[in-house]
């Protein structure tokens, strides 16, 4: 791995290599290694080093950027007289900021010495694990098992140098059965590959299949939903805090008539949603928004909008302090469990997990996608049969209003976005406006 | 699709064979060269429909409808059968003319039901490139630009929902 001394003599010199008054540069550099499964094998093994340095210059609040994967010399100054050649002929940016300057980070990584060092030994046991569940049902696997360790080393002219180290590991499987008329989907993540259950993943991917067979159609309405950790991972990780589009008027944030919902009371007493860039399950740093420092941010405490995302920029224009970090999510959990959750439903659908989300609304957070690999009904407590693919479309302002109960928090992650920290949740008028025949 | 009948798949060399043909349709792509390379749409166009047809004729037609113009939001289920896509700007048709502006407007269909659905299209005068730089597929997710053209088309009996 690219260590913080290799990382600091780089920037310097490509710092060096211009006369503009503003250049920051962000070194990338990360390994992988993968292991891909289908058909009950394992179909490729991959190793891949990859890295990357972006330059930005700035004269005059006009910007030129460029990057590049060549760190000699001659490619990297031709990489700088690209950028300089661009901002001479960029417009000024109004809203440009000048670099920001030497700051104090918490001594702090989450780097798994060894997620960064696992290859094939390491992830095969995972592996092995799904495709014998599947096999020994009679289904058939097809996943994917990465871990990568990354840098990220940021510099500028005024100054700063950030260097930040995180390592993360994912195991995903889908589980079907041969005819493809059933499907189950699992996933385990967690920065300490050694923390990757795969027993977890292979028993929910294969016993959803199994479960899922024959759904049966029901209309398409509002329904009380179970949403499983990445069912409500894949929606709530869409909530974004702006302070300028509230302050503009263009988000859920904005109250009618002018002025901001910040310190109302919008959603229920057991509704808490916070960024902790020190919470040892994400793979987070010190190193926070736009090279500040990072620190823990509450949103939403006890139901009640707490902060506001400020941009560098936003900050400066409205005499604010910029947000430290974003990302990191995590929404509080309660104590029951899964089963206890769905123990306390008269009638309602379990969802495992949703695909394609698109917002149809940004300022009502009205949401699209549909139900995948594993729908069930619940009545009476009880799971008592699969159900055919819906549609949805639904405000996730609204579906955290309407959350009637919160379970154990864990760490969730989809076929989109980065996933959060967040427990399975009990929403009342989940709305479904059409069904799907995909499997 | 040739005259509304299906003649032919995408396919890349390792699926060639599975239908019992001897080459691909050239339809491999990977988004880097350290992306694995797999099979996924090329650019698709709509044909055009008649030297003579316009939009307004397609307009005229319609009893109750909705003109919808641009790219809106977009999703679609993993095997195309469910899809609900929005646009950028909505006009009511009463009786066969364009009236006021409207809001709030997707529709949803499953693909076959909609494409069966399509009675006019109009000419090649009206026939517009447009496309996607960022169409995905894959895990890891792989992004590929897509162009696709057409020209005015009109469909029947969509499912037109109201969104918040």
């Amino acid at each position: 791995m690219l260590t913080r001394e290799e990382a600091k003599k780089l920037t310097d010199r490509v710092l060096s290599m211009t006369k503009f008054p503003e250049c920051s540069v962000s070194l990338n550099y990360s390994e992988a290694a993968s292991i891909r499964f289908a058909l009950n094998g394992v179909t490729t093994s991959g190793f891949q080093v990859s890295q990357s340095i972006a330059i930005s210059v700035s004269k005059d609040n006009k910007t030129g950027s460029t990057s590049l994967a060549e760190f000699d010399d001659k490619s990297l100054r031709a990489a700088m007289q690209r950028a300089e050649q661009l901002a001479e002929v960029a417009p000024p940016s109004p809203e440009h900021m000048p670099g920001l300057g030497p700051q104090k980070y918490a001594e702090y990584e989450n780097f798994v010495e060894g997620t960064a060092a696992a290859r094939n030994p390491e992830m095969i046991p995972g592996v092995r694990t799904v495709i014998e569940a599947a096999r020994k049902k009679n289904l058939v696997a097809a996943g994917f098992f990465q871990r990568d360790a990354n840098v990220n080393a940021t510099a500028n002219k005024a100054g700063l140098f950030a260097f930040e180290r995180w390592t993360d590991s994912r195991l995903s499987s889908t589980v079907r059965t041969p005819d493809g008329s059933s499907s189950g989907w699992a996933s385990r993540q967690s920065p300490d590959i050694a923390k990757v259950d795969g027993e977890a993943v292979a028993a929910a991917a294969a016993g959803k299949c199994d479960q899922w067979r024959n759904p049966k159609p029901l209309e398409p309405g509002n329904y009380t939903v179970v949403l499983e950790p990445t069912a409500a991972a894949d929606l709530v990780q869409l909530m974004g805090f702006g302070a300028r589009a509230a302050e503009e008027g263009r988000s859920f944030l904005s109250k009618k008539g002018g002025g901001i919902l910040l310190g109302e009371k919008m959603f229920p007493e057991y509704i808490t949603l916070r960024t902790d860039p020190f919470d040892r399950r994400v793979p987070a740093t010190a190193v926070g928004n736009a090279g500040l420092p990072a620190a823990p941010v509450s949103w939403i405490e006890k139901g009640v909008v707490k902060n506001l995302f400020y941009d560098r920029y936003w900050a400066k224009q409205t005499g604010k302090q910029p947000t430290p970090s974003v990302g990191s999510l995590i929404l509080e959990g309660g104590t029951d469990s899964l089963e206890a959750l769905i123990g306390g439903v008269e009638r309602g659908l379990l969802i495992t997990h949703f695909f394609y989300i698109r917002a149809v609304n940004p300022q009502t957070l009205q949401y699209t996608g549909l139900t995948r690999d594993g729908l069930f009904l619940i009545e009476k407590g009880k799971v008592t049969s699969a159900v055919g693919n819906f549609r949805f479309n639904q405000s996730i302002v609204k579906l955290l209003q309407n959350t009637v109960k919160v379970g154990v928090a864990e760490r969730a992650q989809g076929f989109e976005g980065d996933g959060m920290i967040t427990p399975p949740l009990v929403v009342k008028d989940f709305s479904f406006t059409s069904t799907s025949d995909a499997v | 699709m040739e005259k509304g009948i299906f003649t032919h798949y995408q396919t890349i060399r390792d699926q060639a064979h599975l239908i019992g043909e001897k080459e691909s349709r050239g339809c491999c792509y990977a988004d880097s060269w350290g992306s694995v390379p797999f099979q996924r749409m090329p650019n698709v166009w709509l044909e055009p429909g008649p030297d003579q047809v316009n939009l307004n004729d397609l307009i005229v037609g319609v009893d109750d409808g909705i003109l919808i113009d641009g790219d809106g939001s977009y999703s679609i289920d993993q095997q195309r059968y469910n899809f609900q896509f929005g646009g950028d700007a909505f006009w009511e048709i009463k009786g066969g003319k364009k009236g006021r502006m409207v809001s709030q407007v997707a529709y949803q269909a499953k693909t076959t039901d909609f494409w069966t659905s399509c009675d006019a299209i109009a000419g090649p005068a009206y026939f517009q490139q447009y496309g996607a730089l960022n169409d995905g597929k894959g895990e890891p997710t792989q992004l590929n630009g897509v162009s696709h053209g057409c020209s005015p088309a009109r469909f029947r009996q969509a499912n037109v929902i109201q969104t918040d």
